[in-house]
């Protein structure tokens, strides 16, 4: 085929040149473009190197989010002793952007404080494998004794349960021999039946001396260490339950049974002596074990196990917090692709490594270790198997939420009230020194306890006695200005018009949660009505430094109660302030909104929703519920939480304060945990993380007296969100996609028309 | 002064050029059509946090796509139908051509972005409160400055052939091919090497920029490299003339 015309001059126009250019010509010619070609590549290596020794960067974003905030560096400028950062991750399962965000990250912490080292521990190496192995192995070595300290004050405890084994055997031994007539055959002999009691906790005792010998036999397979924290519980857990029992004889004699009658009044009187001796004994023995602070090597024991995280080591004598550890779950969730593979989720994962760093940091700052205390009322049949499985499932439940809170310091225990217990027993002391000896007892700080109540299904009789026995509880904790933290739930009986038990218990506070009317959203469904489980979103306020950390984010409610604040309230212009930590200008209570939800026509607090709760949607799928003005509430927004500042004790330990979130059951797994999907239209992954556990940490403590629990993060700032309507969205869709390119062309069109 | 009025007049010529023909609209149609299907699918849903962060990365992807299809024709065009001969002969140098050819290019990327400017003020009216505009600028900023360095790629694979079809595919070869290879390879090299190796990785630099951060190591990253490529364009171009 022929050159066209076109190019004809193209193809030979350099063959011509480079046949009229000498040699020489071209060689320096192209000697000129080589050196012309090295300096512009040289000089853009050089700005290259310039701009990366200026290291000028400006942050746009309103909330600060590629710098420290201040408060994190404030708070790492305060550092009093050596601390030491390892990152412990596979840097090919964080992938580039999320290895870059959180060396990032890093780097930003390196170069806040000189006392804080930062090492990067590549996992995918061999050589990564076995530093972190060496490090692991000298964190173990260390932090031994600590835990072998709790070994002895265990097995103490299970050696006084053995002495009270051996007391309590006695008495009842004492008791068969002393009746004084012989015993009637069958259930009438109820003495008979009560030595049998008797005996059994006796038994029971020397099991539970037995197991804490098997508990700690067991050892963690990440540290060949005995688990005391899991042994402490147990033995609290078996204790409490024998206690009850022995208890329960005791007062048996002590009361005016007739059937008691067959005994002489003096063995009566010197048996109920021993019994009751015998239970304090146990009790002490619970409170020694319930009151064994979690050693820091347990604390980090699932991130050390898992082998990715971000462990924090501080130089100090032994006993006291030395060591802490982010899982990396914490800051780069896991989730699984749809191709099968696992992929961490990096969205926010600079924001999240920063306050889950300085929260760390803080927590080994401060010597106090917090004890959350969750109040629960008996539930079961009564029986002690019942309290025990009661206890152990809600131990489960709780898990996720003890290990979070574990990262801050805080311990969380489990306090059953039946009704063969005085709350008063169940309920510990304001403050608790820390058991054991040698070095665990060194410390002379006293642990702070928080107490957590959380309201029961009062639709039952069972119910509505649990609840009664709650409000007992709250009242004592209120007498006795203990700190607490309460979630009211819906109320049957309130339904119904009557009081309340929870409710009535927290008359004395400045806040009346509306427990006869939750709030419910209506909701298209295809029956009609709305769903009784309203799922809410309410956001967290500024105006508080028990939350203001957290400001802007979305907790998740379930049966959330509005609160009515009746007492005083900070001014409504200082948003952001600290009221509670400023000095008070007068002794009445102050209550602060702590999360608010925007009313709308959807939703309301609903008067007969225990009649919706209880119907099936499948049953009376015309039931179309609809807003009553004359018994329902319809507000412009409501508070779902709120803190009250009762000014009334020694602001020192908090014990004035109360906190109140009208929710149920909000700190559970289901509700506190974040749920992450792949995003494939951003960076990689969304992480639709409520607020709840942090929202409780933040509560607790700050109850304990901590005014700025969390270190204020990129995401404490208040984000914009879209608030237009799914409609509206849609209109603004289509006018984009629509718009957009058919206005290019036709302004394309004129400009040609105009162009002739 | 005087030095930059052949190149502005080139430019300027240049851009004139791509609006001149249909084909520079309906780029410009067409991208402003994505841009928003893309803002609508990632942005505009009720409770999202309102920020054009994934708009910023979908949009740098689409940039790959679209930047060689502007930068295809800047020389190949020349030299298929003969009138690089006759720019030749003008009282210029060949890097001034380059320049103001590469420049040209840069202002019609400008006026591609302008109409997507329509999408911000459909996230301000849909939001509360309304976003800040410094990290959106950043994010504008982010698409001026890869859709230069993907320029800059596309005029250097213009330069080398007269096939504008060759040039497309050459340059988005090499997008894409030098953009999954970093991330790839730093997926497997230890931590040390990859986080070094990063330092090239182009979709990186620009999700930081989209993010709000205006890192000087990235602004002078995209500048530099585009300006590098540019001068390698003009020489290659230079050296049609003697080689």
């Amino acid at each position: 085929m022929s050159p066209s015309p076109a190019n004809t001059p193209l193809r030979h126009g350099p063959r011509l040149s480079r046949a009229r250019r000498p040699r020489q010509g071209r060689f320096s010619q192209g000697l000129r473009a080589v050196i012309t070609v090295a300096a512009a590549w040289l000089a853009i290596a050089a700005a290259q190197v310039i701009a990366a020794r200026l290291a000028w960067r400006l942050d746009t974003t309103a909330e600060r989010a590629h710098g420290l905030a201040p408060r994190s560096a404030a708070v790492l400028a305060a550092l009093d002793a050596p601390h030491t950062l390892l990152a412990v991750a596979s840097a090919e399962q964080l992938g580039p952007a999320g290895l870059r965000d959180l060396t990032d990250a890093l780097t930003a912490l390196d170069n806040a404080s000189p006392d804080l080292t930062i090492a990067f521990i590549d996992t995918d190496q061999p050589a990564g494998r076995a530093r972190f192995e060496d490090q692991r192995r000298e964190l173990v070595a260390r932090e031994a004794s600590v835990v072998m300290d709790q070994v002895g004050v265990l097995r103490a405890a299970g050696q006084t349960l053995a002495a009270a084994a051996a007391s309590v055997r006695a008495t009842a031994e004492t008791l068969a021999a002393a009746r004084r007539e012989p015993p009637p055959a069958g259930p009438a002999d109820v003495v008979g039946l009560r030595v049998a009691q008797i005996r059994v906790a006796a038994d029971d005792l020397e099991q539970a001396q037995q197991a804490v010998e098997a508990d700690l036999s067991v050892q963690t397979a990440w540290a060949s260490l005995p688990d005391t924290p899991a042994a402490a519980r147990a033995l609290t857990r078996r204790a409490s339950r024998i206690g009850e029992s022995i208890a329960d004889a005791a007062d048996w004699l002590g009361s005016s049974d007739p059937a008691a009658s067959v005994l002489p009044l003096d063995a009566r009187r010197a048996a109920q002596r021993a019994l009751q001796a015998a239970r304090t004994a146990v009790a002490d023995a619970a409170e020694r074990a319930r009151a064994l602070p979690t050693p820091d090597l347990f604390r980090v024991g699932d991130a050390l196990a898992s082998g990715e995280a971000l462990v924090l080591i501080r130089t100090g004598e032994p006993g006291t917090p030395s060591l802490a550890a982010i899982p990396l779950d914490a800051i780069a969730p896991t989730t699984a692709l749809p191709d099968g593979r696992r992929a961490r989720l990096t969205a926010d994962l600079r924001a999240r490594a920063e306050a889950l760093v300085i929260t760390a940091v803080q927590s080994l700052a401060d010597d106090e270790r917090p004890l959350a205390v969750i109040v629960h009322a008996e539930a079961g049949d009564g029986s002690p198997e019942s309290s025990d499985r009661i206890a152990q499932g809600l131990d489960r439940a709780l898990a996720p939420v003890r290990r979070q809170l574990a990262l801050s310091g805080i311990d969380l225990q489990l306090a059953l009230l039946t009704d063969a217990e005085p709350v008063e027993r169940t309920l510990l002391p304001a403050r608790l020194a820390p058991a054991g000896t040698g070095t665990a007892a060194t410390s002379a700080a006293t642990r702070p306890i928080i107490y957590c109540l959380f309201g029961t299904d009062t639709d039952s009789a069972a119910g509505v006695r649990r609840a009664e026995l709650l409000a007992r509880a709250a009242s004592h904790l209120l007498a006795t200005g203990r700190p607490m933290l309460v979630s009211p739930t819906p109320s049957a009986p309130a339904a119904f018009g009557a009081a309340d038990p929870l409710t009535a218990a927290l008359a004395p506070l400045p806040v009346h949660p509306l427990t006869a009317a939750p709030l419910l959203r209506r909701e298209p469904a295809a029956e009609g009505r709305f769903l009784p489980r309203a799922d809410l979103r309410p956001v967290l306020t500024d105006r508080h430094p028990a939350v203001a950390g957290l400001a802007g984010r979305a907790v998740r409610f379930r049966w959330a109660l509005p609160l009515e604040l009746t007492g005083d309230q900070p001014s409504p212009d200082t948003p952001g302030a600290a009221p509670m930590s400023t000095a008070p200008t007068s002794t009445a209570p102050i209550s602060t909104a702590l999360v608010t939800l925007p009313g709308s026509d959807d939703l309301w607090a609903e008067a007969e929703w225990l009649t919706l709760w209880r119907t099936e949607r499948s049953a009376s799928p015309d039931q179309a519920s609809r807003f009553n003005a004359g018994i329902d509430r319809r507000d412009d927004g409501y508070t779902l939480a709120a803190a009250i500042d009762r000014r009334t004790a020694s602001p020192a330990d908090g014990g004035a304060r109360v906190a109140l979130v009208g929710a149920r059951w909000w700190v559970l797994d289901a509700d506190a945990n974040p749920t992450t999907s792949p995003n494939a239209s951003s960076a990689g992954a969304d992480t639709q993380a409520t607020a709840n556990a942090e929202l409780f940490e933040s509560l607790v403590l700050w109850l304990a007296g901590r005014d700025e629990p969390l270190a204020a993060s990129a995401l404490t700032a208040a984000r914009p969100v879209i608030t237009a309507t799914e409609a509206d969205l849609a209109r603004s869709r289509w006018t984009l996609i629509l718009s957009l390119p058919l206005g290019v062309l036709a302004l394309g069109l004129l400009a040609r028309i105009l162009r002739g | 002064m005087t030095a930059l009025v052949p190149l502005w007049l080139i430019a300027r010529r240049e851009l004139l050029a791509m609006f001149r023909i249909p084909l520079g609209w309906v780029v410009i149609a067409l991208f402003a059509l994505l841009a928003a299907v893309a803002f609508s699918i990632s942005t505009l849903r009720p409770g999202e946090p309102a920020s054009m962060r994934a708009f910023f990365g979908l949009a740098g992807g689409l940039l790959v796509v679209v930047c060689p299809a502007i930068s295809m024709r800047l020389v190949s065009e020349e030299l298929r139908t003969g009138s690089a001969e006759l720019l030749t002969t003008a009282p210029v140098g060949d890097a001034t051509v380059i320049w103001g050819k590469y420049l040209g290019a840069c202002l019609f990327l400008l006026a591609m972005l302008a109409p997507t400017l329509a999408l911000v003020l459909s996230l301000i009216l849909s939001s509360t409160p309304a976003p800040a505009l410094l990290p959106i600028a950043s994010g504008y900023l982010s698409l001026v400055l890869g859709g230069m360095l993907y320029l800059a790629v596309g005029l250097l694979a213009s330069v080398l052939t007269h096939s504008q079809t060759l040039a497309y595919l050459a340059a988005l070869l090499t997008l894409v091919g030098a953009q999954l290879g970093v991330i790839a390879a730093a997926r497997v090299l230890p931590a040390e090497i990859a986080s070094a190796l990063l330092w090239s990785a182009v979709p990186l630099r620009i999700s930081t920029l989209a993010s709000g951060l205006i890192d000087l190591r990235d602004v002078v990253f995209f500048l530099g490299i585009s300006s590098g490529l540019v001068v390698l364009a003009a020489v290659l171009h230079e050296s049609r003339r003697w080689a």
